[in-house]
C-alpha cells in the first residue's frame, strides 16, 4: 500500500474558485462553438449564438474544440472528391495529360492515411460558395485549392507515365460528388452502387503550377460553349443522365485522342493517362466510345457523338428493371386491365412521363378500345 | 411584517445556494480514485500513436515543407489576406468572416522537412511514453501539443476523431495520469518495495485518491454528454433521420464502407428499410437519451452496453474504427474505477489481497467516507 499525500484529497479554497470559473468559461465557449454553427442553409444558426462565439472563438480555436459534433446531419450526403487534370507540353504542340484523383481507395494500406486525405477534399468544399459570387467557392476554400495546386504541382513536376513530356503547364480542378446514393428499391431495379452514372463530375477552375487562376484553354471554352445545345437534346427524356458523359467525351477527344495519335496503343493511352476510376468504368461498360475517338475528326459534332454514345449504350447496358412502386398507385390505376396483358408493358395512358426521376418515361399509347377505363374511373380524363 | 414575509424566500434561496454549491463541490471536487483515468490515459495513447504510426508514410503531404496545405496559404488565412478581394466587394460580409486562431508548432519551424519530421517523430515518442505512463504529466503535455499541432498546421487533414481525441488529452492535463496502471507507479512501487514481488501486483498497486482525477473524470463526463446532445438533437433537423433512411444512406457510402451491403436489399422489397428505420432510431434514441440517463445508477450500464454496440456497428458498416474507440474511450470514464479494478485483475488473473476496509484498493481513513466518481 502506498499511502498518497493528503493534500491530493482535498483542493484548496482557492484552487476550487479557479476552477470553478475555468469550467464556467470552458463549457460556455463549447457552448457557443455548438450553437453557432448552422446545421444547414435552412436551419441557420440563431444570432445570439453567432454573437456570443465571436467572443470565445479564440479559445476554441486555441484548444481546437470548435466542432459543433453533428455528425451527418441534417442529412448523410454525398462524399466530395477532388479530380486534377495536369497538362503536361508535348510534341509538337500538342498537350499530354495527366488525372489524379484524391483520393482513390486502393492506394492507400491504410484507412487513417486514406481518412486524411478524404477530409483534405471534403473540408475544402463544405465551406458553401463565395457570399457575393454564388459561382466561386468560399474565400477560405480558395485559398486552400490554391495551395492543394502547389501541392500538386510539386508532386507531379514531370508525367509520371510519359517521361519525354514537357513541364508542367496547367492544372484543372474537378469538385466531384455523387449526385445520391441507391436506395434499396434503386439497387433492385439494377442501379447499383458501381454504376458511374452517379458521378457528378464539375469543373472549377484552371490554375499554373503556382496556384494562381488562369484561363481555361480555348479549344475546351468553345468545345464547353456547345455543351447546353448537345444537352438540350438529352433533356426532352428522362433518361438519366450523367455529367460524367460530356467530361469523358472531353478526355477521349483530347486526352485521349493526342496519344493515340502518337503511336501509343489503346492500353498504354489509359495508362498515361490515369483516368478517375469512373471514367474508367464508363469506358469498360461503353468501350465503342474509345473507337469513335479513334476514328472521328476532332470536333464539336464528334463531341456531340461522343456524348450521345455514352448516354445511350450506358443507359442500354445499365438497364433497369421495373418495380411494383414506379407503377401507379392502386387506387389510380385503370380499374379495367386486359388480363392476358401487363401494367408493365402496358401503361396507362395517363400515366406521367416518369415515376422516377431515373426511369425512363411512360410512353403514352392511345386507349384500346375494348380497354378503356370506365367513365368513374379517378384517371379518367 | 415585511421581513416575515421575506424571511422565507431569503431561506429559501440561502439553502438553494448551499444546497448547489455542496453539489457543485461533491460533483467536482471529490476525491477519487484514478485507475478510470489512468484506463483512459492508456487507450487515448494507443489511439494517439496508432494515428500517427501508420500515417508517418504521408506525414510530410500532411505538414510538409510542400503539404496540402502549405504555410503561404496558411499565412493568408490567419492573416485575413485571402478576404482582401471580399472586402473590396462588400466590407460588412468580410468583416462577419472569423478567420483562424489555431496554434501550431509546425507554424514556427524553417520548412526543412527533416526537421518537420524530427519533431513529428519527438512527439511521437512522447506520446508513446504517455501511453506507457512515463513521465506521465510531461509527455501528456507533449503527446496533447503534438497532436494539436499536427492537425492545425493540416488545416484540412481533421476528422471528429481529432477532436475527440484532443478533447481527452486537454482533459488528461489536470490531473496526473499515471498515478497508476504506469511505469511511472510501477518504478515507483518497485522502489518501495521488496524486489521480488509480482509485477501484477506492482501495476495494479492502487493510487491515493486525488480531486484531481475526479475533476478531469467530470471534464470528460460532461463533455461526452454535450457530443451525444448535439449529434442527437441535430440529426432530428434531417428529414431521412426522420424517414428511418440515413443508416441506409451511410450503408452505401462507399467512400467509407468496408464492405458491400447491397446484398441487403434483396433481402425483401422493404426489408432494408425496416433494418435502416430500426438502426436509425436505434442512434437517435441513444444519442438523445445519453446526457440524461446516463447519470442514473439503473441506466448507465444499459447505455454504456448500447453505445458498444452503437460505436461496434458504426465501424462495421463505415470502418471508422480508430474514431469509435475513441468515443467509447470517451465512454470509459463512466465505469466506476472499481470496475475497472475488477476487469483488469481478472484480466490479468490477479487476486488483490483483501485488506479490510478498502475503498478500490485504497485503505480507508478511520470514519472517511471517500467518494468515486460515477
Amino acid at each position: 500500500m502506498i499511502p498518497g499525500p493528503m493534500s491530493s484529497l482535498t483542493a484548496q479554497r482557492w484552487v476550487k474558485v479557479v476552477l470553478s470559473l475555468f469550467v464556467a468559461w470552458h463549457f460556455f465557449a463549447i457552448f457557443t462553438a455548438v450553437t453557432g454553427q448552422s446545421t444547414s442553409l435552412i436551419h441557420p444558426a440563431p444570432l445570439p449564438a453567432l454573437q456570443l462565439a465571436r467572443y470565445t472563438h479564440w479559445y476554441q480555436h486555441l484548444l481546437f474544440m470548435h466542432n459543433a459534433y453533428r455528425f451527418y446531419v441534417p442529412d448523410p450526403g454525398p462524399v466530395q472528391t477532388l479530380w486534377f487534370r495536369l497538362q503536361y507540353a508535348g510534341e509538337r504542340g500538342r498537350k499530354v495529360a495527366y488525372w489524379y484523383e484524391v483520393p482513390r481507395r486502393n492506394e492507400f494500406s491504410w484507412r487513417m492515411s486514406y481518412q486524411r486525405y478524404m477530409s483534405v477534399t471534403m473540408l475544402v468544399q463544405m465551406m458553401g460558395p463565395d457570399p457575393t459570387d454564388q459561382t466561386r467557392l468560399h474565400p477560405t476554400s480558395e485559398a486552400l485549392l490554391s495551395s492543394y495546386v502547389r501541392h500538386v504541382a510539386h508532386r507531379f513536376p514531370r508525367h509520371p507515365q510519359v517521361p519525354d513530356a514537357g513541364p508542367l503547364q496547367r492544372i484543372e480542378v474537378y469538385l466531384v460528388s455523387r449526385t445520391t446514393y441507391p436506395t434499396g428499391y434503386d439497387i433492385q431495379r439494377g442501379l447499383t452502387l458501381d454504376d458511374p452514372r452517379w458521378y457528378r463530375p464539375v469543373y472549377y477552375a484552371s490554375y499554373n503550377p503556382a496556384g494562381e487562376r488562369v484561363q481555361l484553354e480555348i479549344s475546351l471554352q468553345i468545345l464547353r460553349e456547345q455543351l447546353p445545345n448537345i444537352l438540350a437534346n438529352f433533356r426532352d427524356t428522362s433518361e438519366f443522365f450523367s455529367a460524367l458523359f460530356p467530361l469523358t467525351a472531353e478526355i477521349l477527344l483530347y486526352d485521349y485522342r493526342f496519344r493515340w495519335e502518337s503511336g501509343t496503343d489503346r492500353q498504354t493511352a489509359l495508362r498515361q493517362l490515369n483516368l478517375p476510376e469512373p471514367v474508367q468504368q464508363l469506358l469498360r461498360i461503353v468501350p465503342e466510345a474509345l473507337d469513335l475517338a479513334e476514328t472521328k475528326p476532332v470536333g464539336p459534332a464528334t463531341y456531340s457523338e461522343l456524348v450521345g454514345t455514352l448516354h445511350t449504350l450506358c443507359g442500354a447496358r445499365r438497364g433497369l428493371r421495373l418495380l411494383e412502386d414506379d407503377l401507379l398507385p392502386l387506387g389510380v390505376r385503370p380499374r379495367v386491365a386486359p388480363p392476358e396483358t401487363s401494367p408493365l408493358t402496358k401503361p396507362s395512358a395517363t400515366a406521367p412521363e416518369s415515376l422516377h426521376p431515373l426511369l425512363p418515361p411512360f410512353q403514352p399509347k392511345p386507349p384500346q378500345k375494348n380497354h378503356s377505363p370506365k367513365p368513374d374511373s379517378p384517371t379518367s380524363p | 411584517m415585511w421581513r416575515s414575509l421575506v424571511q422565507p424566500i431569503r431561506d429559501y434561496f440561502r439553502e438553494l445556494g448551499r444546497y448547489l454549491g455542496r453539489g457543485w463541490d461533491h460533483f467536482w471536487f471529490a476525491p477519487g480514485d484514478p485507475t478510470a483515468i489512468a484506463v483512459v490515459r492508456i487507450l487515448t495513447g494507443t489511439i494517439l500513436v496508432y494515428i500517427h504510426l501508420v500515417t508517418l508514410s504521408i506525414v510530410l503531404d500532411l505538414i510538409g515543407a510542400h503539404a496540402w496545405v502549405d504555410l503561404q496559404a496558411i499565412h493568408a488565412l490567419r492573416s485575413g489576406a485571402h478576404l482582401e478581394e471580399l472586402r473590396q466587394k462588400n466590407p460588412r460580409i468580410a468583416e462577419d468572416i472569423i478567420t483562424p486562431m489555431f496554434f501550431s508548432v509546425y507554424y514556427y519551424l524553417p520548412q526543412q522537412n527533416w526537421l518537420i519530421l524530427t519533431v513529428h517523430c519527438l512527439f511521437l515518442l512522447a506520446m508513446i511514453t504517455f501511453t506507457l505512463g512515463l513521465f506521465t504529466r510531461l509527455s501528456n503535455f507533449l503527446a496533447w501539443l503534438g497532436h494539436l499541432s499536427y492537425i492545425t498546421r493540416g488545416f484540412t487533414t481533421w476528422f471528429g476523431l481529432d477532436t475527440v481525441i484532443l478533447m481527452l488529452s486537454f482533459y488528461l492535463l489536470f490531473t496526473d495520469s499515471g498515478a497508476t496502471l504506469s511505469l511511472d507507479s510501477l518504478l515507483r512501487a518497485w522502489r518501495q518495495r521488496s524486489r521480488g514481488s509480482d509485477w501484477r501486483e506492482l501495476l495494479l498497486a492502487p493510487a491515493p485518491p486525488s480531486w484531481s482525477a475526479n475533476f478531469a473524470t467530470r471534464l470528460i463526463q460532461v463533455h461526452l454528454c454535450i457530443i451525444y446532445a448535439c449529434a442527437g438533437l441535430a440529426k432530428l433537423q434531417g428529414g431521412t433521420w426522420w424517414a428511418g433512411t440515413a443508416v441506409w444512406i451511410t450503408m452505401m457510402t462507399e467512400e467509407f464502407t468496408p464492405m458491400d451491403f447491397q446484398w441487403l436489399a434483396h433481402l425483401g422489397r422493404h426489408t432494408w428499410w425496416w433494418l435502416s428505420a430500426i438502426l436509425t432510431a436505434f442512434t437517435i434514441f441513444l444519442e438523445v437519451s445519453f446526457p440524461f440517463l446516463i447519470w442514473t445508477r439503473f441506466w448507465r450500464p444499459i447505455l454504456l452496453f448500447l453505445a458498444l454496440l452503437l460505436h461496434g456497428g458504426i465501424g462495421f458498416i463505415m470502418g471508422l474504427g480508430s474514431f469509435q474507440v475513441a468515443m467509447l474511450t470517451a465512454c470509459a470514464a463512466f465505469i466506476s474505477p472499481e470496475g475497472w479494478r475488477w476487469f483488469l485483475s481478472t484480466l490479468l488473473r490477479y487476486k488483490e489481497p483483501t485488506d479490510g476496509d478498502r475503498v478500490s484498493g485504497h485503505p480507508r481513513h478511520q470514519g472517511e467516507r471517500i467518494p468515486v466518481p460515477a
